[in-house]
């Protein structure tokens, strides 16, 4: 492509199957990690980092988080920059099925204590990661220039980078292989949860929620400003950590906190003059995100400057963090993308020339907003149970059922959708 | 004066005021308020949505031959607002709030993915290669 003719890849968006694979699998696997912390009870919230709850968590920001993400971002990099990833299929389905195994395996390795296992499982998620890097910057590349998502993006895929770095470094160590010593488990976390996660949910709601909500866009410097803060301080925190300065590392770790309560902050401003008054599901599911993810940053904030709190604090950040923000997040915007990629394919085949007349079932005709609303309040019980189980450890078995069933009945009903989007092209042919 | 960009995506914010404002009519039940909305609305939207293809189009067509792939997407997705604004009349007339509701959220996502498009990719092309004077005269000015 020529440099000049960038970001005009309007007419390549991907085939149903790319992104959709992703979105359909990814709720089933952060089921599983609920059925494992409810499986370890009040150990998954007092011994965090212990081989077991690692493997929890890591099935859910493996498998659910970081596997929606890359299907949303093959969807989204057509629309927001005009872009496309490089042989879509191929990387859609190796990155899928990679995405899919690896964390039960590397989950298995580290619950059951088999280093076999944990290193089989490492390295499918890192080749299923470095792919995964790979391909999205190239396809950042064939954007248009200019776009605070694109850069967002970009900066979260090279956040990806680093934290799968970081994260194998951390595995080699947990196997005994000589590596420098350093906290490179807690590096992996930083720069998975506040780039990766941060940086990407930060840049997609700058698009999606003036969007959906017809919301007045986010000024500029509400976009590059925390951006540009949240980069900073997870790079000095990193820096400072390395060098032995505790109090620079708080300090940098404070600006990209800050960076992201000033975004929480702004996009609950943005909702509160919102143009569309309808609330629907999505709203309500961004909102709880925004909320979910100032309290996480509060936890974090008692966890920092309390050590001795307990390990309360940290694990109430963590599912905050996790299943409250981004969790919430990713729930929004499925209930919007899965509809939509079904109706778009339905339309597809159903009017392939203007002037075809069959009816094509609209977005609440696949997942009517009921079900969506119901699926949504037990979410929101779920995560505040989770976070509960910070202070009464006892209720992490029953927070972890909880999200099970929310977490399988988002699966179910995006499902249903996928279903009843077949049925309709069915009974038209 | 303004550039493409400006002012289509002026015409995009405008749509969007008509459109969540018969939505929200129509979803409190309001069917006379509703049915007057959303005939300001389709207005508003088939005065941008012709600007652009009897005007826009052509011209960046014919300044980059390589913009025919996705103008061509654009002027699909056109059709299909037209047919789910018409379905909203059909709702109205048949004063079926779910029905209507849904055509709506359709139509916004829609509408919204596509005008991100024009926004990010063709206009900032077009304000490239063309001049503001391609739109001709702002359409339907003092009936909107």
């Amino acid at each position: 492509m020529l440099a000049g003719m960038a970001g005009l890849a309007l007419d390549r968006a991907p085939p149903l199957g790319v992104p959709l694979r992703f979105l359909l699998t990814a709720p089933f696997l952060a089921a599983g990690a609920g059925l494992a912390v409810a499986a370890l009870g009040p150990a998954a919230v007092t011994a965090r980092l212990a081989g077991p709850a690692v493997a929890a968590a890591h099935l859910y920001t493996l498998g659910f988080v970081t596997m929606v993400m890359c299907g949303a971002l093959l969807q989204l990099l057509p629309v927001v920059g005009g872009g496309t990833v490089p042989a879509q299929r191929t990387v859609a389905a190796v990155v899928h099925a990679l995405l899919a195994v690896s964390p039960l395996v590397l989950g298995a390795g580290l619950a059951l204590g088999t280093p076999a296992a944990t290193a089989a499982g490492a390295a499918l998620a890192a080749a299923a990661l470095a792919v995964f890097c790979a391909a999205g910057l190239a396809g950042v590349r064939t954007c248009a220039r200019g776009q605070d998502t694109v850069r967002a993006i970009g900066l979260a895929l090279v956040a990806l980078a680093l934290a799968l770095a970081f994260g194998l470094l951390a595995a080699l160590a947990r196997a005994r292989w000589a590596v420098p010593a350093a906290p490179w488990g807690t590096f992996h976390q930083g720069w998975m949860l506040l780039g990766w996660v941060g940086a990407l949910v930060m840049g997609v709601a700058w698009q999606v929620v003036p969007m959906f909500q017809m919301t007045p866009p986010y000024p500029p410097a509400a976009r590059r400003v925390p951006l540009a803060a949240l980069l900073a301080g997870l790079v000095g925190w990193s820096v400072a950590r390395a060098a032995g300065s505790a109090p620079v590392a708080a300090a940098a770790l404070g600006v990209a906190a800050l960076a992201l309560a000033a975004f929480a902050l702004a996009t609950l401003a943005l909702q509160a003059r919102r143009r569309r008054r309808l609330r629907d599901a999505t709203l309500d599911a961004w909102r709880l995100a925004m909320l979910a993810l100032l309290a996480a940053l509060g936890c974090g904030l008692v966890a920092a400057v309390r050590p001795g709190a307990g390990p309360g604090w940290a694990w109430a950040a963590g599912t905050l963090y996790l299943a409250g923000f981004a969790g919430s997040a990713i729930t929004g915007m499925l209930y919007k993308i899965v509809p939509f990629l079904l109706w778009l394919h339905m339309h597809r085949r159903l009017h392939p020339r203007p002037g075809a007349t069959a009816r094509v079932p609209h977005l609440r005709e696949l997942l009517p907003e009921a079900r969506a609303r119901r699926q949504l309040r037990l979410h929101a019980l779920a995560v505040a149970l989770l976070a509960l189980a910070g202070a009464w450890p006892a209720l992490a078995r029953p927070a972890g059922l909880v999200a099970a069933v929310a977490w399988t009945l988002l699966g179910v009903e995006l499902a249903r959708a996928a279903l009843a989007a077949r049925r309709a092209l069915a009974a038209a042919a | 004066m303004a550039g493409i960009g400006e002012i289509l995506g002026g015409e995009h914010r405008r749509c969007d005021e008509l459109f969540a404002a018969a939505e929200a009519a129509a979803g409190a039940g309001a069917w006379e308020e509703a049915a007057a909305r959303l005939e300001d609305f389709r207005a508003a939207l088939e005065r941008h949505l012709a600007r652009e293809e009897e005007r826009l189009f052509p011209a960046l067509e014919a300044a980059e031959p390589q913009a025919r792939g996705p103008t061509g997407v654009m002027r699909h997705e056109h059709r299909q607002m037209r047919a789910l604004v018409a379905e909203l009349g059909e709702a109205l007339a048949a004063r079926d709030r779910e029905r209507y509701l849904g055509a709506a959220e359709t139509l916004l996502v829609l509408m919204q993915q596509h005008n991100a498009k024009e926004e990010h990719v063709l206009y900032p092309m077009s304000d490239r290669l063309l001049e503001p004077e391609t739109l001709g005269a702002p359409p339907g000015e003092g009936d909107a």
